[in-house]
């Protein structure tokens, strides 16, 4: 155990010393910390007044409850396909083999995990002003609701192992556990249709779901759920026998734990591999698309032409592995949320969906052919002109972009009862923002290329980008709300919009049509 | 052939290689030897045209960064960089259009069946051992035929069936007129078919000899290493 309590604190002493030798990212620190203290103390520093308050008992109710059952399925999702695993490789291969008992390893594990859930609390601590501001919630309920996720985030693990461990003894038990959770799924879905069409609204069908108090009996998220609600209402009986609930249950996968198996290692060590993987993309920015093992389908690849030409078609042929004609999850992703951006505004309309797609497009944007390509060797090797290669290795990224941006504006336009205009507006406005964020990458690659400090050169990237996009944004905007008397203004707006966003990306392409024979790989 | 005047290649204030010059003939294996960190790889990647440096590199008479010297030379990376969704004969299929090299079903056949890899055609690259995702890279970097073939660790992860073969296919190569240079830190792995050695240290470039000038020395390749490189 000595040897586990050496590595702990001499990792936290490095990842200290370290900070010291990154200043840009000492300072990202700083700026959370203080940003975070000062939301927390103007938040808590005004007193609430209850005809102030602008959230409702349901909505923060079904606002909880959303987060839990979320945060539990994916959880459990990854529970029954990888296993979850408070290990890092250098874990395994060289505390595995040492001479230490697993359970001191287990301890040291969950250990680091509780350091890890600290960290990710921070994304909830952001939100406690707005939890205090919209809904009245005082000190004492925010810390138990803090607690409460603390405690969750690190029981989900130890669940999934437990899962995994089932899962993972036969094809048959894989399978009948996926079955269970889609089951659990499909039902919650049925039952929250039903809510719909009885409503006929989707924000307040979301609520009555989520608000409903039988979704306390679900073991676990549902109990978690009750403690958290109810320490907003004050304490009573029931909250006791909820974290007697909490305790028992987790003093009961602990005892399944230890029975079940005393050797955990062949279990951690697959979800263990996978976790690398995805921290190894993550740090060389690269899509862990790959890395997750949904089936490809097959098909052929259909080279019409040499050269460059071989980049776009390889683009094409693993899009349609994926997809059907570049239509994939992603998506599907975007055309959902871009919708529902329309509930959560009110008088939200196709340029609502609009605004949203092309904000998270930005971070999709991440997983583009065009970064990928520019990751491995071959497009700085082969013998083609350095901008048939640019102009190659981005075709397939802006024709998938063009076929989202129809996919979702066309659904968007007819569940929005849209004009016919307006929707084709939309599909280019959000083609022309996929371009300009391949372009501005590639401008950010040619300016700032020998900056080797990754926060830097990200944070001069995403400055340089901001840069290109705002000026069109505003433009549109203002001509939008100024002009508003004048017939058609808000197709020419689009226009300006458009035309900006084209003319921005056109001028990166041609200027950096020679961009191969100055970059380099990183 | 191979000429490289004055290269040097700094990272931020790290200088990685540091004004070398050397050259390597047509029908010439120069094997770029030196310990860890010292510029092996850095030196490659510029040949290769993956990296911004000071100097001239040129490859057959062309700067290797123009398409002339890319259409002649083929370069096998260190850590081999396959693409997940693609399949071992599609990795040869997509090089062979992206190249333009004619016939190619027929030269893939024969390298696929060398590296024994005939019967892994259909696997993804993601599916492939370390061992197995370097001969693909091998493959590729061999199938547009190069007259200068760059690499950089290449006998890592395989087996040594695989590597027995790359041998085999290194000397003819060599045989065949093509200027080969490998970048390694074993030098077990290169003893018998070598012909030049350059060896690093520190970002430069220390020793050049030939077998011939060691072999009049009466010196191991082994023993001049660590004198040159340990003082």
């Amino acid at each position: 155990m000595r040897a586990l309590y050496y590595l702990l604190i001499t990792s936290l002493k490095n990842t200290i010393k370290e900070l010291k030798r990154k200043p840009l990212a000492l300072i990202f620190y700083i700026v959370i910390i203080i940003g975070m203290g000062f939301l927390i103390f103007i938040s808590f520093r005004k007193p609430i007044q209850a005809d102030q308050l602008k959230g409702s008992q349901d909505l923060f109710t079904a606002i909880i409850t959303g987060v839990l059952l979320l945060i539990s399925y994916f959880s459990l999702k990854n529970g029954i396909e990888k296993g979850s695993s408070f290990f890092r490789m250098a874990d395994v291969n060289l505390t595995f083999s040492a001479p230490i008992s697993p359970k001191s390893i287990l301890i040291y594990g969950f250990i680091k995990q509780l350091v890890t859930t600290i960290f990710t609390m921070v994304f909830f601590l952001f939100q406690l002003p707005s939890l205090r501001l919209n809904f009245g919630i005082s000190g004492s309920s925010i810390t138990i609701i803090l607690i409460s996720l603390f405690c969750l985030f690190v029981i989900l693990p130890l669940l999934g192992i437990i899962i995994y461990a089932y899962a993972s003894k036969s094809r048959k038990n894989r399978k009948l556990s996926k079955n269970i959770l889609n089951g659990i799924l499909f039902l919650t879905l049925g039952i929250f249709l039903y809510v719909l069409v009885r409503t006929q609204n989707f924000l307040q069908a979301l609520i009555i779901f989520l608000s409903n108090d039988m979704l306390n009996a679900i073991p676990l998220v549902g109990w978690f759920r009750a403690v958290m609600v109810q320490s907003a209402q004050g304490f009573n009986s029931h909250m006791y026998l909820y974290i007697s609930l909490i305790v028992g249950f987790s003093l009961l996968l602990l005892y399944i734990f230890g029975r079940l198996k005393t050797d955990y290692y062949e279990d951690v060590l697959e979800a263990t591999e996978y976790k690398e993987s995805v921290y190894r993309a993550k740090k060389e920015g690269t899509s862990i698309e790959g890395l997750q093992n949904d089936k490809l389908k097959k098909v052929h690849s259909r080279y019409t032409g040499t050269g460059a030409k071989a980049i776009f078609t390889r683009h094409m042929t693993e899009y349609r592995k994926t997809g059907y004609f570049l239509i994939n999850r992603n998506t599907i992703i975007l055309a959902i949320v871009g919708l529902a951006s329309k509930f959560f505004y009110s008088g939200g309309n196709i340029r609502t969906v609009l605004y949203m797609t092309i904000y998270m497009l930005f971070f999709f944007s991440f997983q583009g052919k065009w970064l990928q390509e520019t990751k491995k060797p071959y497009i700085y090797l082969f013998p083609s002109s350095s901008a048939s290669k640019l102009f190659y290795a981005t075709l397939a990224d802006n024709l998938k972009n063009l076929v989202d941006g129809s996919f979702i504006f066309i659904a968007a336009g007819v569940v929005l009862k849209a004009d016919i205009l307006s929707i084709l507006l939309s599909i280019i406005a959000y083609t022309s923002y996929g371009s300009i964020y391949i372009y501005g990458d590639v401008l950010g690659r040619r300016l700032f290329g020998e900056v080797h400090n990754k926060i830097l050169n990200g944070a001069l990237s995403i400055l340089l980008l901001i840069f290109a996009i705002a000026p069109g944004l505003i433009i549109s905007i203002i001509v939008q709300f100024k002009f508003v008397q004048i017939p058609y203004i808000n197709y020419y707006s689009y226009l300006m919009l458009i035309g900006w966003n084209l003319l921005v990306a056109s001028i990166i392409l041609i200027s950096s049509r020679g961009i191969f024979k100055y970059v380099e790989m990183e | 052939m191979l000429n490289i005047i004055n290269l040097t290649k700094q990272y931020d204030k790290t200088l990685a290689v540091d004004n070398i010059s050397f050259e390597v003939k047509s029908g010439e294996i120069a094997v770029l030897l030196g310990p860890n960190g010292a510029g092996k790889s850095t030196t490659i990647k510029s040949i290769a045209g993956l990296l911004r440096y000071t100097g001239s590199i040129e490859i057959s008479n062309f700067p290797n960064k123009s398409l002339e010297a890319k259409r002649l030379f083929g370069y096998v990376p260190e850590v081999p960089a396959l693409y997940d969704m693609l399949t071992v004969y599609e990795h040869l299929e997509f090089i062979a259009h992206a190249y333009n090299v004619s016939n190619y079903q027929q030269k893939a056949e024969i390298l696929l069946k060398r590296f024994e890899l005939d019967d892994k055609r259909d696997k993804l690259g993601k599916e492939l051992s370390k061992g197995m995702q370097q001969k693909v890279s091998i493959c590729c970097a061999l199938l547009p035929e190069p007259e200068v073939i760059l690499f950089d660790e290449p006998m890592i992860g395989l087996d040594p069936k695989a590597i027995k073969e790359l041998k085999k296919l290194l000397l003819e190569l060599k045989e065949q007129g093509k200027t080969v240079i490998i970048s390694t830190h074993i030098i077990d792995s290169i003893e018998e078919i070598w012909d030049k050695v350059l060896i690093m240290n520190n970002a430069k470039i220390v020793l050049v000899k030939t077998r011939e000038e060691l072999a009049q020395e009466a010196q191991s390749l082994e023993d001049i290493f660590f004198k040159v490189t340990e003082g």
